[in-house]
């Protein structure tokens, strides 16, 4: 699915959650009537009508993004069914159920993304729409070289001068940033105030940044009160708070977990897959262990579950095999069995295995456990596999990458480029600022790249100031278009040190594939060194008369 | 093969639509949306869908019920099945497998997601039968 077409999804689902919000009302209200007519006692046609509204609300009200109410619509439907299937409870219990069946309301804060949630662990799905920026500054000049670097970054930015007016403006479209420069003097200490307030009247707290010219204990703690999850001290570094953006996002737009649970019991390993695929990850089933190097292979898991006692060998000898592989080093195995012997488990856990979960183990505890096994394995597939300064891919994965998507191209008959890009005397910035100020541009730009890019491209950093691009199904034009619009928005990005301003350059060598077996890399860098003789910031395309 | 034509069984018309976009826009699979088993029922009667995605519980005709009427059918004896619902208990999950779906989908779904949890338990399915 492209990006425009995504947006238009994430649009029409907009429109139906609106929908969906105008009728509740009406819905909660036919049950509260249901539940006031109930007689005593109640008939089975009444329970079985308030049965099926209930069960109708638990169904939809997640799906339109109203997570808690399906949640208590839930559990209220199990308290009916066991009524129904049951005897009549006594008054007290019978009350308090009424009371909750009126109780029901619509006014939990329906969040921008689409959202499913299992016990309380909510996943975003953040689409590719523009990413919304609030921006409270009353120095217009900092305020317009803000909003042209954010806007470079393919952020939407609206801002305002006062406070009090952005009150409003979150509560009628939240943004999925505020940043603020307020006042955090012991004269003013209304800004960080105001926006705590703000925060208490949201569900889910807003990401804020905030822009001051202190930088002391008390306002820092008024910051992290207010929400805080950056907080940047004037003269302001651009880049710094565009990589705090950034890294935000990169937490929340994650793909989806993957697990895989080894179980010869069928049934209670798809209960478990339900579960935790209601908590958006995704998840293979495997019941015989012979199938295990398989699906691990085909599938990339981050987590394996394994079932102690298997059909034809023990589950810590299975995780014994999957340890015996290097590349499955990073994939954490938890042990989930109702083995109760502790000396069982601790044999178990010895080899191979990283924990052990006993069954019977409720919905809760399965999804924050695996959640955080499945995040420290990412960690250190992360740690592994990419660049420490720019979360990029490190050189030799990048040229794994150029080859799979060689391979994928000449097989789907489509053009495949590879872009090589290189700042321009990156030593001289180096040299006059010092390499601290030298990570930063390179950050940067990794940024900007991740930004412009689709999802699909790969981008590694190749060397110290030198980054590789590669991009499936995409002609010389297009990559030409692309890396234009990279080069411009990254000349035009400001930096400043101390009150000094500057702006860096990039070139980058543009090769397409025509064929398999073409040494793309080297055409890629031989276009960048005819770019570097052209005079520097400029792309240049293999195969184009000089 | 690849998943092109499926058949949807549901009575609750927000849902339906949420689907729809779901299984249309985003998965680019051909939906032919049925409010009630008796509907779908009498579609395949003319045509073979390549899969069914049923909600359980439906007035008058349930999702098993419904299931158990297409199956009569011989077009639709081997369609694969997915029930779609918030009753997901090990039992509940049992006795949707044993009347023959082959996998479950628990409601609330996430529409961005739906599309891409239908074609994994596809090809899951298709590299079980031919294994």
């Amino acid at each position: 699915m492209g990006p425009d077409q995504k947006q238009a999804v994430l649009q029409k689902l907009a429109k139906l959650r609106e929908e969906y919000r105008a009728s509740l009302p009406g819905v909660l209200e036919a049950i509260a009537l249901d539940a006031q007519r109930l007689e005593t006692p109640a008939t089975a046609e009444q329970l079985q009508s308030l049965y099926r509204k209930l069960h109708k609300l638990a169904g939809s009200a997640g799906s339109f993004g109203y997570p808690q109410l399906s949640a208590q619509a839930r559990e209220l439907e199990l308290v009916l069914q066991g009524w129904i299937h049951g005897s009549e409870p006594d008054s007290n219990t019978r009350l308090q159920l009424l009371a909750q069946l009126t109780a029901l309301d619509c006014e939990e804060n329906v969040p921008s993304s689409t959202a499913v949630q299992a016990e309380g662990f909510t996943v975003q799905n953040i689409g590719t729409t523009k990413n919304l920026v609030y921006l409270i500054e009353d120095d217009h000049s900092v305020a317009q070289e803000l909003t042209l670097a954010l806007e470079s970054f393919g952020y939407q930015v609206e801002y305002f001068d006062q406070l009090n007016e952005v009150e409003q403006a979150i509560l009628s479209r939240r943004p999925d940033f505020l940043i603020a420069d307020v006042l955090f003097s012991d004269a003013d200490e209304r800004g960080p105030q105001l926006i705590a307030r703000l925060q208490n009247q949201l569900d889910d707290p807003l990401a804020v940044v905030f822009i001051s010219s202190h930088d002391d204990f008390d306002t820092y703690l008024s910051a992290v009160r207010a929400g805080a999850i950056g907080y940047f001290v004037k003269p302001l570094d651009i880049a710094t708070v565009i990589d705090c953006l950034e890294s935000q996002l990169s937490l929340s737009a994650a793909a989806p977990y993957r697990v895989m649970i080894v179980d010869d019991d069928e049934l209670l390993a798809r209960h478990y897959k339900v579960v935790l695929e209601a908590s958006g990850m995704r998840v293979e089933i495997v019941t015989q262990p012979t199938q295990v190097l398989t699906v691990m292979e085909s599938f990339h898991p981050e987590v394996v579950l394994l079932d102690l006692n298997l059909p034809e060998c023990r589950g810590y000898e299975l995780a014994q095999i999957i340890r015996l592989n290097p590349a499955w080093l990073r994939v954490a195995i938890a042990y989930l069995s109702s083995e109760q012997d502790e000396q069982a488990q601790a044999h178990a856990v010895r080899h191979g295995g990283e924990d052990f979960l006993t069954k019977p183990i409720s919905e809760l505890r399965l999804v924050s456990a695996v959640t955080v096994r499945a995040a420290r394995s990412r960690q250190l597939s992360d740690a592994i596999d990419r660049d420490s300064l720019t979360g990029l891919l490190k050189h030799g994965r990048i040229k794994e990458q150029v080859n799979v998507e060689l391979e994928r191209a000449a097989r789907q008959n489509k053009p495949v480029s590879v872009a090589m890009i290189d700042l321009d005397h990156f030593k001289t910035v180096n040299d006059s600022y010092g390499h601290a100020v030298g990570d930063k541009v390179i950050r940067a730009l990794s940024q900007l790249l991740r930004q412009r890019l689709r999802k699909t491209d790969s981008i590694g950093r190749y060397g110290g100031e030198e980054f590789v691009a590669v991009l499936p199904d995409c002609g010389p034009e297009s990559a030409q278009k692309l890396l234009e619009a990279v080069r411009e928005s990254f000349a035009a990005l400001g930096f400043s040190v101390a009150g000094e301003h500057f702006n860096v350059t990039l070139s980058a060598g543009i090769a397409t594939a025509a064929g398999p077996g073409e040494n793309l890399l080297e055409c890629a860098d031989k276009a960048l060194y005819q770019a570097k003789h052209s005079g520097r910031n400029c792309v240049v395309t293999a195969g184009e008369p000089e | 093969m690849s998943l092109n034509t499926i058949l949807y069984v549901e009575d609750e018309p927000d849902i339906r639509t949420i689907a729809q976009l779901a299984l249309e826009t985003v998965g680019g699979f051909t939906l032919i949306s049925c409010a009630s088993g008796s509907e779908a029922v009498a579609y395949a009667q003319h045509t073979t869908p390549d899969l069914i995605l049923l909600d359980v519980m439906m007035p008058e005709m349930d999702g098993p019920e419904t299931l158990r009427l297409l199956r009569e059918r011989p077009n639709m004896a081997d369609v694969p099945a997915i029930f779609m619902t918030a009753k997901v208990q090990p039992s509940e999950v049992a006795e949707y497998l044993s009347i023959g779906a082959v996998d479950v989908i628990a409601k609330p779904f996430d529409p961005l997601m739906l599309a891409e949890q239908i074609n994994s338990i596809w090809s899951r399915t298709k590299s079980q039968k031919y294994k």
